[in-house]
């Protein structure tokens, strides 16, 4: 009995009991083992959040080369057209030519008048063995042999300055419209030199052409992510699938395979029945189209 | 940025906090293990005893069982009362027998002195290491609160020196910083639930041992009466 209590005492004296450094061990344990499972699958960590990304479709057009926000991009195409014609631009002196060229056209449309009144003179004479219809005609010939040479003289005059001023005015139409495109090379190019943000991101998807509207294949995308829906519940991760659509000039889907599934049954059922709910898009594409698009869940979660 | 991420860039007197809240946070939860491994053994066992104590008419019987309730705290009660009550008998039929200790003959004063220092013994043995859990419950939200201010303190240190003051140079060590208090609470709260429910099941205890030492000192009583 004194030995029991002895015993007891030391116990009650003691830092460690008998099974209080087996239950320090566990403890340790325990405090490893959570930082471990911390880093496992079993404790998924927080991904970065993307930041939400807000497409605006303000022109809702399908179109194969969508044009840029900026002008720079609508400056890439136009500088080749206008480069040719500032060429022209030391044909200036092509102006000058049609000055000498209203001489030489005197003598040419006078012989020309010239032998047409002759003409109608001759023809008097054969319509006398044609009597009855001529009559009509008769008359006809007759004033224009009354018309005096001055007055045909002046004529031809009026002609000739009326031809002359048709001629200027299509000179000046054509040197405005050099000066014109040279004005609007020279635009174009001064955007491109002054532009302050020359690697800025374009304000369309894919904004590179020379079309207003929005990319055809930003437009399928945006179509099928519209019909399809998954709970956030059934599935996590961000599975991803390469999907390959041919769709016709009408917007409707010819066919359309897999590329690479992701993996996920949910996810490329949830894919096909969005597809198929895209059958005919709501507006006719440019031409008849292949898309090749990857549809990833993360993204089509934080779109809609 | 990740958890571990934070504890690795924090500064170093928020790791020697961090480090002692690691240590709390491991004793407490050895304790919680192994007073629960306890509290339920004295608990069962006692329960297991009294069924024992009530079925036997004998206290010799009793005497010779007691040794497989080790855990129960009321079985120990019951052995030293019996063992003082034995040796009060040995007294009273060998009176010339010397002894250093009381040579007092009123049986029930001394079982009820035994009883109450056994009864007191178990208590102490029943509440060990439980201040070490309401110190874990009430100090290491200061202790993590200590270095999530030295880690603020710290971190507009630098951004003073820096001289940003936006939200990307503020935020990381704010949240580096706040690491200790959450790692604080983390190992205060398992302490704090783990004081409350063992202290709960120590006072049932010593309410159980009360109850057993006043029926232990009526059947002496009784006894000694009928004699």
């Amino acid at each position: 009995m004194e030995s029991s209590r002895k015993q007891r005492w030391r116990q009650l004296q003691s830092v460690f009991e008998p099974g209080f450094s087996r239950m320090l061990l566990i403890s340790l344990l325990l405090h490893i083992l959570l930082p471990v499972l911390y880093f496992t699958p079993l404790f998924p960590k927080g991904e970065p959040l993307k930041p939400p990304v807000y497409r605006v479709n303000l022109v809702n057009k399908p179109v194969k080369n969508p044009q840029a926000g900026r002008p720079e991009a609508v400056a890439t195409k136009k500088p080749a057209p206008p480069k040719p014609e500032p060429k022209p631009a030391p044909v200036k002196p092509k102006p000058l030519p049609p000055k000498p060229k209203p001489e030489p056209p005197k003598p040419e449309p006078k012989p020309i008048p010239k032998p047409e009144p002759p003409k109608p003179e001759p023809k008097p004479e054969p319509p006398k063995p044609k009597p009855a219809p001529k009559p009509a005609v008769k008359p006809k010939p007759e004033p224009k042999p009354s018309v005096s040479k001055a007055q045909e003289n002046a004529l031809q005059k009026r002609l000739e300055q009326l031809r002359k001023k048709a001629e200027q005015k299509q000179a000046e139409e054509d040197r405005k419209a050099r000066l014109e495109a040279l004005r609007v090379a020279a635009a174009a190019e001064s955007q491109q030199i002054e532009s302050p943000v020359k690697d800025a991101p374009v304000g369309m998807l894919d904004g590179k052409g020379d079309e207003a509207g929005v990319a055809a294949a930003e437009f399928v995308r945006e179509y099928i992510q519209q019909q399809w829906s998954l709970s956030q519940y059934q599935i996590s991760g961000s599975p991803e699938a390469e999907v390959l659509l041919f769709y016709s000039t009408s917007g409707a889907l010819q066919h359309y395979r897999f590329l690479e599934k992701s993996g996920s049954s949910i996810f490329d059922d949830s894919l096909i029945r969005a597809i198929n709910k895209s059958k005919q898009l709501n507006q006719p594409l440019p031409e008849a189209m292949e898309f090749h698009i990857v549809f990833n869940l993360k993204e089509m979660m934080d779109r809609r | 940025m990740g958890l571990w991420d934070l504890v690795l860039q924090a500064g170093p007197v928020v790791k020697l906090v961090l480090l002692i809240l690691v240590y709390f946070s491991l004793v407490s939860w050895a304790i919680i293990f192994y007073k629960f491994s306890v509290v339920q053994k004295a608990i069962k066992e006692s329960e297991r005893f009294l069924d024992f104590f009530w079925s036997k008419k004998r206290f010799d019987t009793i005497g010779q069982g007691v040794k497989d309730f080790s855990n129960s705290p009321l079985a120990t009660l019951f052995r030293e009362g019996y063992h003082e009550l034995l040796q009060l008998r040995k007294k009273s039929v060998n009176p010339d027998e010397k002894s250093d200790f009381s040579v007092e003959l009123d049986p029930t004063e001394n079982v009820a002195r035994a009883l109450r220092r056994a009864s007191t013994q178990e208590t102490h043995r029943l509440e060990k290491y439980l201040t070490f859990l309401a110190t874990t419950g009430s100090a290491t939200p200061f202790i993590g609160l200590f270095g999530t201010v030295w880690g603020i303190m710290d971190a507009f240190h630098s951004i003073g020196q820096t001289g940003s003051a936006s939200l990307a140079v503020v935020a990381p060590g704010i949240s580096e910083a706040l690491v200790a208090t959450a790692i604080g609470l983390a190992a205060a709260i398992p302490a704090v639930m783990g004081y409350n429910h063992f202290l709960n099941k120590v006072n049932v205890l010593i309410g159980e041992m009360d109850n057993f030492s006043q029926e232990f000192l009526n059947i002496v009583e009784r006894m000694e009466r009928g004699r």
